[in-house]
């Protein structure tokens, strides 16, 4: 009797078990527009055990990294889930402002891996580089690919920030769709004082921060 | 119970049997009378005794016998032709043997009756145990029957230190219990504890081993049983000469032995009469069965409720794909199910036979798949529950402690998710920690300390490596003590 009394607690905590259906995310493109940022999330949908898993898109628009999260959850239908986000694009235009308080937000977001990968689009908006590929997870191995075979430098965010942190001067992978449409490495994104400043292949980016 | 005097008039003896045994219709009353005058009278159950032994070494006797008179002890030492007679004065003891089965045989002009040992009851042929069934090995197994289980015991142990106490149990049922043990192999203190316990029970009936088993054992509200059964000689035989207590109860083809450890839990008879490498093999996949069956839900429930972070991506896209449409949340989800698993192991247990059979399939099969057809409950969890259920038959002895783990860690996980089971699994350990059984540490051997205590705890050793005092409740005893 003693025990059951004991164990009440812990059964009637149980009832507060009730986990709402997810809406994973497996990756994110942010671009910058006239009154703020627009946020393109890759949101896994999987209708059936036997189906694969097939990306949808969805799109908000606000004024910092918060506010649009916020409002992608209200769109979604389960819970937004980002713990499974392993790419965030960013725009050129949108690299060009600093990146420092979005790295920071997203660190310190329990919710987001600290392996997420960052890359700059090159050319292009991100969201376009994003629903480029119909197969949920293509930016993720291809970025991972590079990575292993030293084409494009392995910086997840939490190293980004870091370095940032540090020097405000860091490098991340460039990514760009190439003459027959394929997403393509396009070389490193060199950023400094936290701003998008060239590529590392000469070409200085288009924004007024080149020749910082 | 009244005090009964038996007079020295047969007449007036046997009216007050028949008074004592009024109603009751398998009582017979045989009078015998020898062609020399002889008077006596024979008094038996119908059923309980075996005929051709009171027909041809009780009646016989006494009808031929070549005397007028005879004293009791004259009739039991050389009138009646049997192997056990005896004149008994102590009425508790006179009946006791007389409701088991003995003949009672009263003379004229004695009170004092004479007590024939006639038992002779149909007993069921032994078999081997349904639960403890070997795949090479002796296969013979206990009965009801008393006698014969002491015997396929000493059968088995030809040593002149194996002792048999008998005990008589229960006010209503008088129930005889024997406590085995090898004197000098086994400490005394165990055998005294053990009588101890037996002596001061305080029980109107005791119809079977657990009757007593409840009452005697350590910690009686635990799941993990402190007490061995077995059904099998063998492994009686083997645990006495490890130096453990035996407790044979008239009636129950089932034997109790103590201590028992932890470890033991995981071993099956098969461990010692197969190769000790698929021994040891089948000794390590039930440790990780008896966890995996009451972790699995757990661990399950906790990941989709609490940390689905740790779920690989895909893996996490298909449970949740089967998740949706399911009506409830994944805790109740796998509470139910596992009820539902319990139900239909205890509907398949009942039913006889070919339609138990016939049941778990319909239920296991049919109704898994029409309950994840019907998104009564989602795939990945009927699969959960399912390895919970088959994992859980690896270790039969830990079916109750499964049981309720398996309920008390998932309720963990759905309150605390997998801090919640990390916390239950460390008081379980911690409760294992501190219980004993017969004043033995139940964790006993977990960690290697003495080589010989070593050799048949978590794995066997092979036979050639193994010594004979392996088991520590008897590490006082020299190596190769010999009688």
């Amino acid at each position: 009797m003693k025990l059951l009394v004991k164990l009440l607690p812990v059964l009637l905590l149980a009832l507060c078990g009730c986990a709402r259906e997810v809406s994973p995310v497996s990756a994110l493109a942010l671009d910058k527009t006239k009154d703020g940022y627009r946020l393109t999330a890759e949101i896994v949908r999987q209708d059936s055990v036997e189906d694969a898993a097939a990306p949808a898109y969805l799109a908000v628009s606000g004024a910092d990294m918060p506010a649009l999260l916020q409002r992608l959850g209200d769109l979604l239908p389960g819970e937004l889930y980002l713990s499974h986000a392993q790419v965030l694009l960013l725009g050129e235009s949108a690299a060009e402002e600093s990146i420092l308080p979005l790295a920071d937000y997203l660190c310190t977001d329990n919710g987001v891996r600290l392996s997420l990968r960052v890359a700059v689009v090159r050319g292009g908006t991100a969201a376009g580089l994003l629903k480029n590929d119909d197969e949920v997870y293509a930016l993720s191995e291809l970025l991972e690919r590079a990575a292993r075979e030293g084409t494009l430098p392995d910086m997840p965010l939490y190293r980004a920030a870091e370095v940032l942190h540090a020097s405000g001067t860091a490098i991340l992978p460039a990514l760009t769709l190439d003459e027959f449409g394929q997403t393509a490495p396009a070389g490193t994104a060199v950023f400094t004082n936290s701003r998008l400043s060239c590529f590392l292949d000469g070409s200085g980016s288009e924004g007024g921060a080149a020749g910082a | 119970m009244e005090q009964i005097t038996f007079s020295t008039d047969l007449e007036s003896n046997i009216r007050l049997m028949q008074a004592i045994f009024q109603g009751d219709n398998t009582f017979v009353t045989r009078r015998a009378a020898g062609h020399k005058g002889l008077c006596c009278a024979v008094f038996f159950f119908d059923g309980m005794v075996n005929n051709i032994a009171i027909n041809q070494s009780v009646i016989r006797p006494i009808v031929c016998a070549d005397c007028a008179e005879a004293t009791a002890d004259e009739l039991a030492r050389t009138i009646l032709q049997i192997n056990d007679s005896r004149v008994e004065t102590d009425t508790d003891k006179l009946f006791a043997a007389f409701l088991y089965g003995d003949t009672v045989v009263f003379t004229e002009g004695d009170a004092r009756p004479v007590v024939v040992n006639t038992k002779g009851f149909a007993v069921r042929a032994a078999s081997e145990p349904e639960n403890e069934r070997v795949l090479s090995g002796p296969r013979e197994g206990f009965t009801e029957c008393f006698m014969p289980n002491l015997a396929l015991i000493r059968r088995r142990l030809n040593d002149r230190r194996l002792k048999f106490t008998f005990l008589r149990l229960g006010t209503r049922t008088n129930t005889v219990v024997c406590l085995c043990y090898l004197a000098g192999v086994c400490e005394a203190k165990l055998v005294r504890h053990l009588r101890r316990k037996l002596e001061s029970l305080d029980a109107d009936s005791v119809l079977d081993a657990n009757y007593l088993a409840e009452r005697i054992r350590d910690h009686r509200f635990s799941p993990f049983p402190t007490l061995g059964t077995t059904e099998r000689p063998d492994v009686v035989a083997s645990r006495l000469v490890e130096g453990r207590c035996a407790i044979v109860v008239d009636g129950s083809p089932v034997v109790l032995t103590a201590p028992l450890l932890f470890q033991e839990c995981f071993q099956a008879n098969d461990d010692y009469y197969v190769s000790f490498l698929q021994a040891n093999l089948s000794r390590v996949l039930r440790a990780l069965g008896f966890v995996c069956t009451i972790t699995f839900p757990a661990v399950y429930t906790a990941l989709l409720l609490y940390h689905r972070e740790l779920v690989p991506a895909r893996l996490l896209f298909a449970i949740s794909a089967a998740q949706r449409g399911v009506p409830l949340p994944i805790g109740w989800e796998t509470l139910l199910l596992l009820l539902v698993l319990e139900a239909l192991k205890e509907a398949g247990a009942r039913t006889p036979g070919a339609m138990g059979q016939t049941m778990s399939i319909v239920g296991g099969l049919v109704l898994g798949q029409a309950a994840v057809s019907a998104r009564f409950a989602a795939a990945p969890t009927v699969i959960v529950v399912a390895i919970a259920g088959v994992t859980g038959l690896m270790a039969p002895k830990l079916q109750t402690a499964s049981l309720w783990l398996r309920f008390a860690l998932l309720a963990a996980a759905a309150a605390y998710g997998l801090y919640g089971v990390g916390l239950g699994l460390g008081l379980i350990l911690m409760w294992l920690c501190r219980m004993h059984s017969c004043s033995v540490p139940y964790l006993l051997n977990l960690v290697p300390r003495v080589r010989s205590e070593q050799e048949d705890a978590w794995l066997r050793a092979p036979w050639f490596f193994m010594r004979h005092d392996r088991f520590a409740v008897k590490r006082g005893v020299k190596k190769g003590g010999k009688p």
